[in-house]
């Protein structure tokens, strides 16, 4: 969990790595856009072989629930 | 699609565009290798050609209408309405297989400024080659010399002066690669 964090902070370049706990909703946070969504998809399909739908992520609420569909497609 | 000959960076020469049209006719059929009657014939159809794609409601009849004007184009593409695509050097846009222009698109393959720029600008044509699968948005500009990668994609409005890579998304002005996407896609 914690190094899914790490690589999911990576992703964002604005916004302090101390915001993402598994609790955060990544969605409300300003620097959230469609491409930063496409990074993590990217990220996510390349770092753990799973293939994420849009509409799946946008679904997600916290990171936590993000790293549970991840888990649950492995 | 069919194996094609991609165009190279080719010098235009000056002439004076304010003399009588037969002298220009002249100088633009010599800087092509054309005669001159062959020359005003194409431009004549080409014009024609050009006009009626940038307005037709139809892609596939816009598809043929620019095959015939000479731009190499392959199969399953799309290109909207509006589109200018180089009506000077239509020959060295190249369109391969499955490419996406949306409407409003303006491809040119050349720059042709005064002489005065001579040590600023050179005066050619230069190909322009949009690969398999790209997808180019609403009233994106592509620059002479410019190759969009493998399913690529060009954001809308974007002015493409430099080569986009495959699999990247390309927005802005000035533009920048904003995205890599390579993992997802089924291949």
């Amino acid at each position: 969990m914690e190094e899914f964090i790490k690589n999911f902070a990576n992703q964002w370049d604005e916004t302090e790595p101390e915001v993402f706990t598994p609790e955060c909703a990544f969605h409300e946070l300003e620097e959230w856009s469609s491409l930063t969504g496409l990074a993590i998809l990217n990220m996510v399909a390349k770092k753990y072989g799973v293939k994420i739908a849009p509409m799946e992520l946008k679904n997600c609420v916290t990171i936590a629930d993000l790293y549970n569909l991840i888990q649950s497609k492995q | 699609m069919k194996e094609y000959k991609v165009q190279e960076w080719t010098k235009i020469p000056y002439f004076n565009h304010d003399k009588k049209l037969t002298k220009t006719i002249q100088c633009s059929s010599q800087s092509r290798g054309l005669s001159p009657l062959a020359f005003a014939w194409r431009k004549l159809r080409n014009t024609i050609l050009y006009k009626r794609a940038f307005m037709c409601p139809l892609n596939g009849w816009r598809v043929k209408m620019h095959r015939k004007r000479g731009v190499t184009i392959g199969d399953n593409v799309y290109i909207g309405m509006r589109c200018v695509l180089d009506n000077a050097y239509p020959e060295y846009l190249h369109i391969e297989d499955n490419v996406s222009l949306a409407g409003g698109v303006t491809l040119i393959a050349h720059a042709n400024p005064y002489p005065h720029f001579q040590n600023i600008v050179e005066s050619a044509a230069a190909p322009i080659v949009i690969k398999t699968g790209a997808w180019v948005g609403e009233n994106a500009t592509i620059l002479r010399g410019v190759t969009i990668g493998e399913n690529a994609i060009v954001s809308a409005g974007t002015i493409v002066d430099k080569d986009v890579p495959d699999y990247s998304m390309a927005k802005g002005n000035p533009m920048k690669i904003v995205a890599e996407y390579s993992a997802l896609m089924d291949n």
